[in-house]
């Protein structure tokens, strides 16, 4: 049993050795570099901080609409759509964040992205679908150019998921915008761009891509 | 040994080096050509397999556009019809544009597009023509292709085909949004007059952008909305 005490001993011995030369040699090993993907990443995760306030900005005029606003009545809907996109904005940051981190980077902070209003901007409910309007088109075009730009095939494949979600948002509010559609009576913000990835993601809190939503099936009529 | 000896050695060893350095830059060369020669094999593969998906929403938007034009008298989406149909011209339309810039691509590539008379669009089983029925075989098509699209991001190595790939996408989900609300009560035709005009101008853009493209097939080409 001594024996066996001192084997063990020295067996601890050694592996504290071994451990402590492996945390100096860590200790030693520079921090991996950022890839080059990290910039553009960055810069997406920007714009998608920018949009969250800019959507929390537009929930306020539409919470509470100038007196005798022409589309009063539809603010309370709309209210409940931008609530919808501005947690789909969430969901790309949280999974932009993933991504920098995973590239070696570190991510922009919430805190240091500021949202200013465009200046004039006359508080009104159509001038809210207007700002989202605009922004979504850019991010949009924003996310394109980065699925250029950047060189991992991961890091394109989170970009193109996020940018099809924005030209969702895009398209609805340039329809209503032009009046070609207009809200039905029947409006359940799930429908509301069902998810907030074109294909699933990896990671996230809501990961889920449009394959996750069922076909139609066909009727008699 | 003589100078002249050395020089000679000197020269005659140069010439080795640079002769290998030739060779070894030719090898060079002849790796890197059949590494982008294989990249672009497998880009080609993804391509071929999008174009064959836009080939087969041509078809489906033709017989869809055909039975929107001319409804079934008792069809209760009959109303419906002729706002259908300009979508649906568009739509198409967008899609042929999409199968061009494919083609080019895959040519560019020394690959060879896929004939568009050998895809045939089936519709699915138990399909009845019925407004309703080619609104919802338009969407799951738009759906799958826009998930495609994106998928294919993971592979395609060229920057101009993932360019493409995504520009192309986004457009996609444009479509099946548009449609899927419909379907779903979410938004009704809205009280403008439909006219083909104010259609293809609110679906201007072809693709959200893309290596040449002209301003005004993407959504660079669209103004933003000013503020009044």
């Amino acid at each position: 049993m001594k024996n066996e005490q001192n084997s063990i001993s020295r067996r601890a011995a050694l592996g504290f050795v071994a451990s402590s030369t492996l945390a100096v040699a860590c200790a030693d090993d520079p921090a991996p570099t950022a890839t080059a993907d990290v910039t553009p990443l960055n810069g997406l995760l920007s714009a998608e901080y920018d949009a969250i306030k800019a959507y929390e900005a537009g929930l306020a005029i539409l919470r509470s609409p100038p007196m005798g606003d022409p589309f009063t009545v539809l603010a309370r809907d709309l209210a409940r759509i931008a609530t919808r996109w501005q947690s789909q904005h969430r969901d790309h940051a949280t999974a932009l964040e993933a991504a920098i981190r995973s590239n070696y980077g570190t991510p922009v902070r919430e805190i240091d992205v500021m949202f200013t209003p465009p200046n004039p901007f006359p508080a009104s409910i159509v001038n809210v679908l207007k700002l989202a309007c605009n922004k979504e088109r850019i991010a949009a075009i924003a996310y394109n150019d980065a699925v250029k730009a950047m060189r991992a095939n991961g890091n394109r494949f989170l970009a193109g998921s996020i940018e099809g979600d924005e030209t969702q948002h895009f398209i609805i509010l340039h329809s209503l915008l032009r009046q070609l559609a207009e809200p039905g009576a029947t409006i359940l913000e799930a429908d509301m761009v069902p998810t907030s990835f074109v294909s699933t993601v990896a990671a996230g809190t809501n990961p889920a891509g449009l394959q996750t939503i069922l076909d139609f099936g066909f009727g008699a009529s | 040994m003589s100078n002249e000896d050395l020089s000679r050695r000197s020269a005659l060893g140069g010439g080795a080096a640079a002769l290998l350095t030739g060779i070894g830059a030719a090898l060079a060369v002849t790796a890197v050509g059949r590494d982008a020669s294989a990249q672009n094999a497998g880009d080609v593969t993804a391509l071929n397999g999008l174009l064959e998906a836009e080939y087969k929403a041509q078809q489906a938007y033709d017989l869809a556009r055909g039975y929107f034009m001319m409804p079934a008298g008792d069809d209760p989406l009959r109303s419906l019809g002729p706002s259908a149909a300009l979508f649906a011209a568009r739509f198409r339309a967008q899609h042929t544009d999409h199968a061009t810039r494919l083609v080019n691509l895959i040519r560019n590539f020394q690959g060879t597009p896929i004939s568009e008379s050998a895809v045939v669009f089936t519709p699915p089983p138990g399909f009845s023509r019925t407004v309703r029925n080619f609104l919802r075989a338009a969407c799951n098509l738009e759906k799958a292709a826009a998930v495609a699209y994106v998928d294919a991001l993971k592979r395609l190595s060229n920057t101009n085909a993932a360019e493409l790939a995504a520009g192309v996408g986004g457009v996609a989900t444009q479509r099946f949004t548009v449609i899927y609300l419909l379907l779903k009560g979410a938004v009704v035709p809205g009280t403008v007059m439909f006219s083909e005009a104010n259609v293809n101008g609110t679906f201007s853009a072809n693709v959200v952008s893309a290596e040449g493209a002209a301003d005004g097939d993407t959504l660079r080409g669209i103004p933003p909305y000013m503020y009044m």
